[in-house]
């Protein structure tokens, strides 16, 4: 008897516990679908061919983003092209160069750390000072894309480093004791073993440098030509929908369907690459 | 019984002259000193803590992958003195293998967990890395099982079978000398014995030192034992010797209690 009422007791907390939790997590996605249906809905009929390719007109009220598109990703292709060695080699030298113990290596992960959580204004602002001004490069897509890399960098050392250093130490000791290099082990055997770590690295670079604006509007600057070079001012997808939505009046629409457009760019690159981390590249490493 | 007679003439082909490691300020073990007799099985045996994986693990300098991991007194091998600062230790430890307690193959397919030193040491030839990769499976008794499966993964195959390959992979760089720390402790009995019989059967064709904490193992395969115990906080050699001696007529109060299973 006393077994029952024990159990009806412990089953209405467990009841009442899963119903907050069931709650608490659908408020979330509650928010979460709501961002989405509400930038799908106003911006899916601003979507079309003529809106990705076209030159927008009117201040960007009407016409399309072909030309800032094209800035948005010459920035990235400038951001991730310095970024990702400079990021992989470092996080080499932390990973497997540096000991924990290291009074070197713990200056560079606190530095790091402290750098990866200043804010993308702070970067911006030491752009214009020093990609701009010093070397003179003005408000171009390379200043941008430079600013950038330095804001991503932070977060793609430190996870590159996390993925680097969850290798299991069995295979460290392994190549080793066969008198295999430590040049050969990184890359037959801890880089490829590293690869999921190293690309969920390379995602939140990417992810946030897509995301960021604060840090562009300093730097490569709101022209929204069609660039010719890189030292050309372009206007990020960013910058366009901050500037559509709080500067020109009549821009909503544009700037739904550039943000539609910036949602979509995020998750083929998300699922793109948790689709390549669990299929492409652990059959890889199996068999090469 | 062959481990009863062993040829004691030959001089060894390592030795370690006071040999002494410490982590940062904590002594692993203390002036050590000890031969391997070319062709012969050495076990290290004690209590754990001892140091004696420390002490295996120093010979092929895979204490250098710890940080800060001090070695004094000297490691003769080859004429040269292998413990100092400018050895070659990737020639070093290929011409001195070493196994884990852990099998730890590659995540690669069986195949290339062979394939891949014998590349990195520049066996070029396909056909005879093939030969090599044949010849060794055949070694550990492994062929038969897997020559169906070369190219699934190494890491699908029994723990057993794992730590086989791995002594494969070791055999593959031909070296001298064979290291093997406690290779059958993570083992379940039936591949525990097969991995004891498979040491056996390489007495004479390689030199081997084994950590081991199985006493009766010890005894049944092993030429010379040396006998580790902890005294003043760090691993000291109190005994080594002829299987024969140091189990029949053991010298030291300690090894005594010991191998009586009094104590350790």
């Amino acid at each position: 008897m006393t077994d029952l009422t024990l159990r009806q007791t412990s089953n209405w907390q467990d009841r009442v516990a899963a119903g907050v939790m069931w709650l608490m997590a659908s408020l979330v996605m509650a928010v979460f679908f709501w961002l989405i249906t509400s930038i799908v809905r106003h911006g899916l009929p601003a979507l079309s061919w003529e809106f990705l390719t076209a030159a927008p007109s009117n201040q960007g009220r009407s016409g399309g983003i072909g030309p800032i598109l094209v800035s948005t990703l010459l920035i990235l292709i400038v951001c991730m092209a310095v970024s990702l060695p400079i990021g992989l080699g470092s996080a080499i030298l932390l990973a497997e160069f540096t000991p924990e113990s290291q009074w070197y290596g713990r200056l560079v992960r606190l530095s790091l750390d402290v750098l990866a959580g200043i804010p993308s204004i702070v970067f911006g602002l030491f752009g214009t000072v020093f990609f701009c001004q010093v070397l003179g490069m003005g408000y171009s897509i390379l200043a941008g894309g430079l600013t950038l890399a330095c804001m991503v960098l932070p977060i793609l050392i430190r996870t590159s480093e996390m993925g680097l250093s969850s290798v299991p130490q069995e295979y460290r000791a392994a190549a080793a004791s066969l008198g295999i290099s430590k040049t050969s082990s990184l890359i037959h055997l801890l880089l490829p073993a590293a690869i999921p770590g190293l690309l969920a690295g390379f995602i939140l670079g990417l992810g946030r440098a897509i995301a960021e604006t604060a840090a562009l509007l300093f730097t490569s600057g709101y022209v929204d030509r069609m660039p010719e070079s890189l030292l050309d001012s372009g206007r990020s997808l960013t910058v366009h929908i901050f500037d559509l939505a709080m500067n020109i009046s009549g821009g909503n629409q544009n700037a739904y369907g550039s943000a539609l457009v910036l949602l979509i760019f995020l998750l083929i690159i998300n699922g793109s690459a948790s689709w390549i981390a669990n299929r492409w590249l652990h059959r890889r490493i199996i068999r090469t | 019984m062959s481990s009863a007679h062993p040829t004691l003439s030959n001089s060894p082909i390592l030795s370690t002259e006071k040999l002494s490691l410490r982590y940062g300020v904590k002594t692993a073990f203390r002036e050590v000193s000890l031969g391997l007799h070319p062709g012969q099985i050495l076990a290290l045996v004690g209590p754990s803590g001892c140091g004696k994986s420390s002490l295996l693990q120093s010979l092929n300098r895979l204490t250098d992958l710890i940080p800060n991991c001090h070695v004094q007194g000297s490691i003769l091998f080859a004429g040269t003195n292998v413990a100092n600062g400018d050895t070659d230790v990737v020639q070093l430890r290929r011409r001195i293998g070493l196994i884990f307690q852990k099998p730890n193959p590659f995540p690669y397919s069986i195949r290339r967990n062979l394939e891949f030193p014998l590349k990195e040491h520049g066996v070029k030839p396909a056909a005879e890395r093939e030969t090599i990769i044949e010849k060794c499976l055949q070694e550990v008794g492994l062929w038969n099982e897997v020559k169906d499966r070369l190219d699934s993964p190494a890491t699908a195959l029994s723990g057993g079978q794992q730590q086989r390959l791995c002594i494969a992979r070791s055999l593959a760089l031909s070296p001298e000398i064979l290291l093997l720390d406690e290779p059958c402790s993570a083992l379940d009995p039936l591949s525990s014995g097969m991995v004891e019989d498979l040491i056996a059967r390489l007495r004479g064709s390689y030199t081997i030192g084994m950590v081991t904490h199985n006493l009766a193992q010890a005894r049944r395969i092993a030429d010379h034992v040396a006998v580790m115990w902890v005294q003043d906080d760090a691993g000291r050699l109190v005994e080594s010797g002829t299987t024969r001696e140091v189990f029949e007529d053991p010298q030291h109060d300690l090894t005594k209690a010991y191998i009586s299973g009094q104590r350790g």
